[in-house]
């Protein structure tokens, strides 16, 4: 009888959530180009497959994503602990009013927060550019967006700057969730600030670096807007990364065969990458009960 | 082992004044209980010396080291919490080897002192565990142990044993005392319970809104406390107060429906004042119930009865206030049935309604 009942919101549920990695699932075997008729296409088995791994740009996009998540978390999650621990040794009078400054980047939408990067990175009007030159340190501002190595870790910094807060806010709860005692506690068993922070606060705070590092990553993994906006994947395909990559497929080749695989190949590693994390998390969860 | 004292403190939070002028020592090896109703600003005062929190003016001096603005990892003490503080995600061996590893004790060493520490509070089967599996009493073992492991010069103590049930606390209490005399280490004991305080201390320093109000040994405060407040905190259940008339042409107490002949001690201790109102103060354990009137006695009548098994605690009418009396377990009394209170005149306190001072208090 119960079922009966749940019936309508599983079909909800697989229709909304399932349908499209299902149906994304299906083009990847045909081939489909300027329609998405599979029905009358031709079957090629894993031919769109083997055409993504041996694509060139396939494996810079994929290597490009890989080293962007890892560069942008781990200077996130330095900065963003930093950010969480000067937040945290502050007065709580001022420590509201420090977290809602924190809260702006991570506040502005990342398409908005890509233009307005593009701009300061700009090679004639880009303030970065021009300060550069006021120092006198270059003789023509630098090829931020435009330069490959530039144009990468321009991407990087920006993203760092969007994201570097949201992880210092959620570290900050981390921090906050510790009890007191426990602090003082240390502090009269005659540890210093760093053994403290070594011994206590690092290790209590694990579980909420661990879950706070999983979530960005995945995030990071499908990153879009800042490639989108701030260098269109440029130069050449440099920055693509798999998100941009598959929607060039679909969109502007319109092959939606290939970007199927695509999609599905991102999908798979998101998928990877968050079983093999929230194994690690629940492990290190534990003590916390 | 050390003195500590503390002089001339005050802490002021932004509308509190949470330590007033607050001066005094605890002694050498001795276990001072600080005590008070709750928000007194016990927890403040022992912060205070911990050095988790800077008093506002005033001086704290450990040995003959002064210790205000040394952080509290410089002050050689032990603290143990009443949410016992103990580090979740460590084994109760690294929770007790915590401070001789944050002091830099060779490995061999901490090894040596956890064990022995885990000896002394028989917790050695528990080395292994996390604090999670640990019961309350195995919690409370395992911070007193990370207290006493590094040998330090004074033990500070917030209410360490208010989250144990009622009779394991009395257990720990007595272990606690017995603990404190063997290892002979200056002790700063807090509790806003006054029987907890008696039992334990050495010393009493009685606290109340900041202020301390007086400070001796137990049976000191017992018999001669110095204010109204301190005669009504120590002891339990506390003193009966009663307003009363002094009339000095009469030589006697004047209360409602009763008339109270004073003594030549008394009257002595009154000589130079002039007639008005006291209050009369004496403890439960101090009157004598009759049902038959005698000289000299305040008529009562029965207004309730608890029997205590050793024996009954009784409330009483006199007029409009109740005052509370011992009686022995088998005497057969009715609800509002006349009894005659005898006060003998040893067991009696005055005090003066302005200053709520003790009339027979000498400095
Ligand atoms: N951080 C604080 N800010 C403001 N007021 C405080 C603070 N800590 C304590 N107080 C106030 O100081 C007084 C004493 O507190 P406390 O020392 O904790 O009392 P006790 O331990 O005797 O119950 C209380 O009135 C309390 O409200
Ligand atoms: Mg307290």
């Amino acid at each position: 009888m119960a079922v009966l009942f749940i019936i309508p919101a599983l079909i909800f549920v697989t229709l909304f959530m399932y349908y499209p990695i299902v149906q994304t699932f299906i083009y990847s075997f045909f081939s489909l180009h300027r329609t998405a008729d599979w029905l009358n296409a031709q079957f090629v088995g894993l031919q769109n497959y083997i055409a993504v791994m041996k694509s060139e740009a396939f494996r810079g996009a994929f290597g490009f994503t890989l080293y962007y998540t890892v560069m942008t978390v781990a200077f996130e999650l330095a900065i963003g602990l930093g950010m969480a621990i000067a937040t945290f040794s502050v007065h709580p009078r001022l420590r509201g009013i420090l977290r809602a400054v924190l809260v702006v980047p991570w506040a502005i939408p990342p398409i908005v927060s890509a233009m307005l990067w593009r701009w300061l990175f700009h090679a004639d009007a880009g303030i970065f550019g021009y300060l550069l030159m006021a120092t006198g340190l270059v003789s023509r501002p630098p090829a931020f967006l435009t330069d490959p190595t530039l144009a990468v870790h321009s991407i990087i910094v920006a993203s760092v700057w969007k994201n570097a807060s949201m992880m210092g806010i959620l570290l900050l709860a981390g921090l906050a969730s510790i009890p007191q005692d426990i602090y003082d506690a240390a502090k009269v068993d005659g540890a210093r600030t760093w053994f403290r922070f070594r011994r206590v606060t690092l290790p209590l705070l694990l579980p909420t670096i661990l879950v706070t590092v999983l979530f960005r990553s995945l995030w990071a993994l499908r990153m879009f807007e800042e490639s989108y906006g701030l260098t269109g994947g440029g130069p050449g395909t440099t920055t693509d990364t798999l998100s941009t990559f598959a929607y060039k497929y679909f969109f502007t080749y319109a092959r939606f065969g290939v970007g199927s695989a695509y999609a599905m190949v991102i999908f798979l590693m998101v998928v990877m990458v968050a079983i093999v994390y929230v194994n690690r998390v629940k492990g290190n969860l534990r003590f916390k009960e | 082992m050390s003195e500590v004292y503390v002089e001339e403190v005050c802490k002021q939070y932004r509308e509190v004044q949470a330590l007033d002028n607050i001066t005094c020592t605890f002694e050498d090896g001795q276990l001072t209980v600080l005590v008070g109703p709750s928000g007194c600003g016990k927890t403040t005062l022992l912060r205070t010396i911990a050095g988790l929190i800077e008093p506002t003016s005033g001086a704290i001096y450990i040995g003959k080291r002064r210790v205000d603005g040394v952080p509290p990892w410089e002050r050689n003490i032990a603290m143990v919490f009443q949410s016992y503080a103990l580090y979740p995600h460590m084994t109760v061996f690294k929770n007790i080897a915590f401070p001789l590893e944050a002091t830099r004790t060779p490995k061999d060493e901490i090894k040596r002192r956890v064990v022995e520490t885990a000896r002394i509070l028989q917790i050695e089967n528990l080395l292994d565990r996390k604090p999670r599996e640990l019961s309350g009493g195995q919690m409370q073992r395992v911070a007193l142990g990370r207290a006493i492991v590094r040998k330090p010069e004074v033990f500070l103590m917030d209410e360490p044993l208010s989250n144990l049930d009622a009779k394991l606390r009395v257990v720990m209490r007595a272990e606690l005392k017995h603990l404190q005399t063997q290892l002979g280490v200056t002790t700063i004991y807090v509790t806003h319970d006054q029987a907890e305080a008696m039992t334990l201390a050495d010393k009493l320093i009685v606290m109340n809104a900041g202020r301390i109000q007086q400070i001796g040994r137990p049976e000191e405060l017992y018999r001669h406390p110095r204010n109204i407040f301190v005669a009504g905190f120590i002891g339990s259940p506390p003193m009966n107060f009663i307003e009363v008339q002094y009339d000095p042409t009469a030589r006697a107490l004047v209360g409602t429906g009763f008339q109270y002949p004073l003594g030549p001690r008394w009257l002595d201790l009154l000589r130079n004042r002039p007639a008005g109102t006291l209050i009369l103060g004496i403890r439960p354990e101090s009157i004598q119930v009759s049902n038959t009137p005698s000289p000299g006695v305040v008529p009562a009548s029965v207004y309730v009865m608890e029997q205590l098994g050793r024996e009954i605690l009784l409330d009483v009418k006199i007029g409009p206030q109740t005052l509370r009396a011992f009686v022995p377990a088998d005497t057969r009394l009715q609800m509002g049935q006349d009894v005659w209170l005898q006060f003998h005149e040893d067991a009696l306190y005055l005090f003066d309604p302005e200053t709520e001072v003790s009339l027979s208090w000498k400095e």
